[in-house]
């Protein structure tokens, strides 16, 4: 009965933050189309998310490529189709692995840098300071922050995407031993431009995701230090969780033929 | 200099009949407190007996379970976002801490409002920012450093030039001197005197300092079990004609 009963609880307090967060999320949203605007605050996120997060995203989709090139190069010589490693690599890259790996970086260093901010402005009374001085925390610091990631991850994917198809460029003809124009003619006839393009609202939606999971999680942190570092811990596992059920999800959505 | 001036048929802020409680734990049970035009009121109470949430409640941080708050006359708890934030324009409030924005320096935090909310020209904000800080007893060479390598009670000063920044009508005042030494209690609370007569202000301090509240008060209440069970002039406290208050004054446990 006990049992029961904590399952019950932890169900009611699931729906709750499921609620209170779709709330908070749609606040957040039509903040972005009400005045006052804060267009240089905008601009100094999509600063911090976009060109910041750039050396990690690059470095990571370069790694990802060459080694993608790599294992189905070698996967692939076991039944004589090395031809289609370039084909995998823009692929694989394009709808998955530029989309996900660049969202999850960017969980790991943006949502946990949003979340110990706000989570640090909550608790210093600084989120009450900003209403005493007759400003709206969700327009000034909450939409800014959502409507940057939502706006500046496809760009980082765009990035990540050339910079993986590059790395596998690199494996294939300097350790594979590829024609490099073979390569590229291989990679250009398999690019199509529906995959980018899903990539791209991937990437978006990413972006909404680590974004709104670090204002959330900042918002509502409660107690001091202790309080600050969970809500920063939550904010990325939740959207790393998130990121990942979501990509499943859109590519149902998009390739389910 | 606007000549202090208490206009006893003009309330600002009236409490009326305010209940807050957390859980089972009841801070406020039927709360009544009116503070006129021009006064400077301090309440005064143990730790943990709500003054922070009265505080709270009176700025809208925070909802009432039943009762009244009127500013101005007008019901905070029927404000929309609009006139909550249009409200608060006429409000100053200096935080325990300062609450000063760790991203931003000092003058762009004494600015603030005027930058982000009058939407005022970026140098003329700074040169009035500048003139609060001398108001505050900070010099121009502080206007560009970041809150993080400022002292407490430069923080208090640059928190209370934030506050009075925009000119308040009203100044709320949250344990001022707490965290300070002597010396520099006693010189915020000249600051606090001479902003708020300057500005012609209402102020209503929370504090549990006596010796800050008897520099600071026209009027002292005293805040015990979530009412108010005290109110006099600050020369009263020697003879409060109560157990409790006169056991605070003294620091008697019982």
């Amino acid at each position: 009965m006990e049992i029961i009963r904590k399952i019950g609880v932890m169900g009611i307090n699931f729906i709750h933050a499921v609620w209170q967060f779709l709330v908070f999320f749609m606040r957040a949203i039509h903040n972005f189309f009400s005045p006052p605007f804060y267009p240089k605050v905008l601009l100094r996120h999509i600063l911090e998310i976009g060109f910041y997060s750039l050396p990690v995203v690059a470095l990571t989709a370069l790694f990802s490529g060459m080694v993608l090139a790599l294992q189905s190069y070698s996967g692939f010589s076991r039944f004589s189709a090395e031809g289609a490693v370039a084909t995998v690599v823009v692929i694989a890259i394009t709808r998955e692995l530029g989309p996900v790996f660049a969202g999850l970086m960017v969980a790991g260093r943006i949502g946990a840098t949003m979340a110990a901010s706000i989570g640090t402005m909550k608790v210093t009374e600084q989120i009450d300071a900003l209403k005493t001085l007759s400003t709206n925390p969700f327009k000034y610091i909450i939409s800014p922050r959502i409507l940057a990631g939502i706006l500046t991850l496809p760009f980082l994917v765009l990035i990540a995407d050339i910079i993986g198809i590059f790395g596998g460029f690199l494996v294939g003809v300097d350790v594979l031993g590829f024609n490099p124009y073979v390569y590229i003619k291989n990679t250009y006839n398999s690019l199509e431009m529906m995959d980018v393009f899903v990539g791209l609202v991937k990437a978006s939606a990413f972006g909404a995701i680590i974004t709104s999971m670090g204002c959330y999680y900042g918002y509502y942190t409660e107690g001091g230090a202790d309080g600050v570092g969970k809500s920063t811990t939550n904010a990325v596992v939740i959207s790393s969780i998130l990121i990942l059920i979501s990509n499943y999800v859109l590519t149902a959505l998009f390739f389910n033929k | 200099m606007v000549e202090k001036k208490i206009i006893k048929n003009e309330p600002v802020i009236e409490l009326k009949k305010v209940s807050k409680a957390f859980g089972s734990k009841h801070v406020l049970s039927d709360c009544d407190l009116t503070i006129y035009k021009g006064e400077s009121v301090v309440m005064l109470g143990q730790s943990g007996m709500g003054k922070s949430v009265s505080l709270r409640l009176m700025l809208g941080l925070m909802d009432v379970d039943s009762g009244s708050i009127k500013i101005n006359g007008a019901e905070i708890s029927n404000f929309t976002d609009e006139q909550f934030y249009k409200n608060n324009k006429k409000i100053g409030m200096l935080f325990q801490n300062g609450a000063l924005f760790d991203s931003m320096s000092v003058w762009e935090n004494v600015a603030f409002a005027l930058l982000n909310v009058e939407k005022m020209n970026p140098e003329i904000a700074k040169k009035i920012a500048i003139e609060k800080l001398d108001d505050v007893g900070l010099s121009s060479k502080v206007a560009d450093m970041m809150p993080a390598e400022l002292s407490g009670g430069m923080k208090k000063r640059v928190g209370l030039a934030r506050a009075i920044a925009t000119n308040p009508e009203i100044i709320f005042f949250d344990e001022p001197t707490t965290g300070l030494d002597p010396i520099m209690s006693d010189v915020i609370n000249d600051l606090i005197v001479r902003c708020v007569k300057q500005l012609g202000a209402t102020a209503l301090t929370i504090t549990h300092d006596i010796a800050s509240a008897k520099k600071i008060a026209d009027r002292i209440v005293m805040l015990y079990n979530g009412k108010i069970i005290w109110d006099g002039k600050p020369a009263d406290l020697s003879h409060p004609n109560n157990e409790y208050v006169e056991r605070f004054v003294k620091g008697i446990a019982s």
